[in-house]
């Protein structure tokens, strides 16, 4: 009875099968579905979860620029356009563009690797879309700021010390990878914190008061002993801290000798052309960065 | 209904002598409308919205949970999205076919709403026929079905209204035969006398009458998936296999026709499976007023009808799709002679017991009772397997 046993072997094979299929769909309807409601129902912003390496959208953080172009020569596909102009008297440097186009970067992060005080640096932000060609361009210059210089000790202004110190560890995190140094939770958190909150939305001036040239300024320089600056340490002959909390005074320039360079050389709105000023610009940002 | 209008003529609401014929026309009509508005047709539309999450929740996903509250106005998005579709017809298509071939199916969903028994009074007509009523005219779903692939002039919608014909033609025979067990125990074929002859405890159900009408039911219900062209038989609508089979030069809102017809068929289908095995409308009598009773086995008969409605839609999240050779096996290997099996052992089980046979009620209740109780065991065994987080809440 080969077929008959077949036969009835199979209605029961159908049966049992069909009723544990059931009960497994059935412990289904009282589990937590898997989906994640991104972006807008989810416990946690996604950027506060990256790593503190995260190459997302670059970040400039102005107030310890030095203005040494190390960046700019250093990305391989040009997308940052710099114009700084060297005051021969003072020994300042005055930048007065710094255009990144995330368009066209690449995120690999060649250029933070050579800043010397971490300044421009990748932040956690990937949330960049959006729905014009001209706001994908950041510009971080509104008025022409006076380049930092950093000191022989450590930095006084605590502002600034701060941020030079999450931009020494950024730099540091390059050059030794996976040294994982501690205390990464308290700078990395202000760092997270802090490009996070710098650019939520398409900046087309820049998002934060520059740091505004403070003219005749001087504060006691520190002491010896300054945290590691690896690169260009320029030896100036006087020492001038630019002042964080002065209000921005338009076009205060009092302090720079040339004076076509404050009239000249504003903020342009044009695409990635270096500012064409009357005063000598530096030769080394030359026309290699057209497009 | 009849009967309502009646007391309403008597009581002089229509004026002093109206004619009679005329006020059942126009009263029925209205009766009937107002079942299709406000029953049928939001039940096919907001059935779409509960499969999808109910679906979503079996895949451990959340299904649409943003047009409207928990996404409650899906369906409304999709239905306008389709009615601003271009209505395209295919050049060589047999244009006037073409376009009444939604129509017959809707039709096929449209008419079993007169026997519907909502409740003891809420029946639109209580034909002395009523059940044989539903059978015949759920069949005419073929006719809508041949005549979309035909006029399509499409060589795979050809295939798969052919394969939707035969399947559903074939799905007839085990669904009609396991009707008759049934009228065997009640003798008579209307809709309210066959749920009147049951009690509202579920030893009265006709499902747990003998282990013949059980497999009867089991055999109904899965009849009635296919004749739905419902998951595990929906091989005509398969999307990876003929694009969408007879439907497939159909668009906007000819498309959606055949679909509201497959949604509200389910409702259908589930309330014959009520009304024949699982006791209807009946409801304990805790009230004399007429009102309140109907309002609780209106009730009571939509619960049950959901409720086969909810298990048909979590088949369809378990079951693959069968193949076109085992579906048809299926039916006439197995189907067919079990069908006949039940009816014979049926009417041997009357012959025997005319009055019906309450012990074996209550052995077939305890003995449903315990696989129900296995059931919740497994799931139990399931949910412990999988070591996730439960979430109880039908909604996120």
């Amino acid at each position: 009875m080969g077929a008959a046993g077949t036969y009835f072997r199979h209605i029961r094979e159908a049966v049992v099968t069909i009723f544990d299929g059931m009960a497994v769909t059935a412990s289904h309807f009282i589990r937590k579905p898997y989906t994640i409601q991104y972006p807008d129902r989810i416990p946690v912003r996604v950027q506060d979860t990256l790593p503190f390496r995260y190459r997302g959208i670059l970040d400039v953080d102005l107030e310890i620029c030095t203005g040494c172009l190390a960046c700019d020569r250093a990305c391989p596909i040009d997308c940052i356009a710099m114009a700084i102009e060297k005051n021969a008297q003072t020994r300042e440097i005055l930048i007065s563009q710094f255009d990144i186009d995330i368009a066209k970067c690449m995120y690999c992060g060649l250029c933070s690797e050579p800043c010397p005080t971490g300044a421009i640096h990748h932040t956690t932000e990937f949330e960049g879309a959006d729905y014009s060609l001209e706001s994908l361009i950041r510009r971080f210059i509104a008025e022409p700021v006076i380049a930092y210089k950093p000191k022989k000790g450590p930095e006084p202004d605590p502002d600034v010390a701060k941020l030079l110190e999450r931009g020494m560890k950024y730099v540091d995190e390059w050059a030794q990878p996976g040294s994982d140094k501690p205390a990464a939770s308290a700078p990395g958190s202000a760092a997270g914190a802090k490009p996070a909150a710098a650019k939520p939305t398409p900046a087309a001036a820049a998002p934060r008061p520059a740091p505004t040239p403070a003219p005749g300024l001087t504060a006691p320089a520190g002491a010896t002993g300054q945290p590691a600056a690896p690169a260009a340490a320029p030896k100036p002959a006087v020492l001038r801290p630019p002042a964080l909390k002065t209000p921005a005074t338009p076009a205060s320039t009092v302090g720079l000798g040339a004076p076509a360079a404050a009239s000249s050389a504003p903020a342009t709105p044009a695409k990635e052309e270096p500012a064409a000023s009357s005063t000598a610009p530096p030769s080394d940002d030359g026309g290699d960065k057209q497009g | 209904m009849q009967t309502w209008l009646d007391n309403l003529i008597a009581r002089g609401a229509f004026g002093h002598n109206p004619p009679r014929e005329l006020v059942y026309a126009i009263g029925i009509a209205v009766a009937c409308a107002i079942v299709l508005f406000a029953v049928a047709v939001p039940f096919a539309s907001v059935v779409t919205w509960v499969e999808r999450r109910v679906w979503a929740r079996i895949q451990s996903r959340i299904g649409p949970n943003r047009v409207g509250p928990n996404g409650f106005l899906q369906w409304l998005a999709d239905g306008i999205k389709h009615v601003c579709k271009e209505d395209v017809i295919p050049a060589e298509a047999d244009a006037r076919l073409f376009k009444l071939a939604p129509y017959l199916v809707v039709l096929a969903f449209i008419l079993p709403w007169a026997v519907m028994p909502f409740s003891s009074a809420l029946i639109l007509a209580d034909l002395n026929i009523g059940i044989l009523y539903m059978t015949a005219i759920t069949a005419l779903t073929v006719v809508g079905v041949l005549m979309a692939g035909w006029a399509s002039n499409n060589k795979w919608s050809l295939i798969g209204g052919i394969r939707s014909a035969a399947q559903i033609i074939s799905y007839e025979i085990p669904a009609g035969l396991s009707v008759f067990p049934v009228v065997l125990i009640t003798g008579t074929l209307s809709m309210q006398g066959i749920i009147r002859a049951q009690g509202w405890l579920p030893n009265q159900w006709f499902i747990f009458a003998n282990p013949f009408c059980f497999a009867a039911a089991v055999i109904l219900f899965v009849s009635s998936l296919a004749e739905n062209n419902r998951t595990p038989f929906d091989l005509p609508e398969a999307e990876s296999e003929l694009v969408a089979g007879f439907a497939t030069e159909y668009s906007s809102m000819r498309y959606l026709f055949f679909f509201m017809a497959e949604w509200g068929n389910m409702f259908i289908a589930a309330a014959i499976i009520v009304t024949l095995f699982l006791g209807g409308w009946q409801f304990p009598r805790v009230s004399g007023s007429a009102v309140v009773m109907n309002a609780l086995e209106f009730v009571t008969f939509n619960l049950k009808v959901l409720f086969l409605v909810f298990v048909s839609m979590w088949i369809r999240g378990t079951l693959p799709r069968v193949r076109i050779d085992q579906m048809m096996s299926l039916c006439w290997k197995y189907f067919v002679p079990i069908s006949f099996i039940d009816l014979i052992g049926t009417a041997v089980w009357v012959a025997i017991w005319p009055d019906g046979n309450p012990i074996a009620a209550w052995m077939m209740l305890a003995l449903g009772v315990a696989v129900a109780g296995l059931f919740v065991w497994r799931v139990v065994y399931f949910t412990k397997r999988s070591r996730m987080e439960l979430y109880f809440h039908p909604t996120i």
